[in-house]
């Protein structure tokens, strides 16, 4: 059986991971889209009613 | 399931858009909207003027937690609380009442629409939180 090697990464492994939104910057992304929603549903409201 | 999502069996889990009390919210709305409004005398205050504001937070706010549920902003399932309310009512009677006649030219500036958003905040606060406290005192009850 071939030993495995558990510290190694793989370059592709290495670019995801890069890719990947880190978690901080991924919570404002989704705090953004929080207020582009809030932003879109009051206008919504304020013409609809 | 989400890492923090509460287990608490005795809280009834909140069903957002198909929340009862917010289908019966929105049902009164296109009641009074529709059905009501038009046959109603012009000096008629409280269902041309603020009966639809009542409805504001009992009908709308499980549709804003349901999108931060979505985008993983709210991680459980429980009833609306109390600061969530609040934070959604400040926000309405600034955008409606201030923001919306002042900059965007739509709407009347009528401090009562803020009262009538407060109330239904209220009696809705009162209609998510309450049942869940008499059940769980019943259960105590009767577990005693």
């Amino acid at each position: 059986m071939p030993r495995m090697n558990h510290t190694h990464t793989s370059p592709q492994a290495r670019a995801i991971a890069i890719a990947q939104p880190q978690p901080f910057a991924w919570y404002f992304i989704r705090l953004f889209a929080a207020g582009m929603a809030i932003t879109a549903y009051n206008l919504v409201i304020l013409y609809a009613s | 399931m989400p890492r923090d999502e509460r287990t608490d069996s005795n809280a009834p889990s909140f069903r957002y858009a198909l929340d009862p009390v917010c289908l019966v919210s929105i049902a009164l709305y296109f009641c009074n909207r529709l059905l009501l409004k038009p046959h109603l005398p012009h000096h008629e205050w409280f269902f041309r003027g603020h009966f639809n504001d009542l409805l504001l937070v009992p009908a709308v706010l499980p549709l804003f937690l349901l999108t931060y549920r979505w985008l993983g902003l709210r991680s459980h399932a429980q009833m609306p609380s109390a600061r969530e309310i609040l934070a959604h009512l400040v926000m309405w009677s600034f955008f409606f009442e201030v923001a919306g006649p002042r900059w965007l030219h739509h709407g009347t500036a009528d401090a009562w629409d803020a009262i009538a958003y407060g109330v239904g905040a209220l009696i809705a606060w009162a209609l998510w939180t309450k049942p869940n406290g008499w059940l769980v005192e019943k259960e105590a009850a009767n577990f005693n």
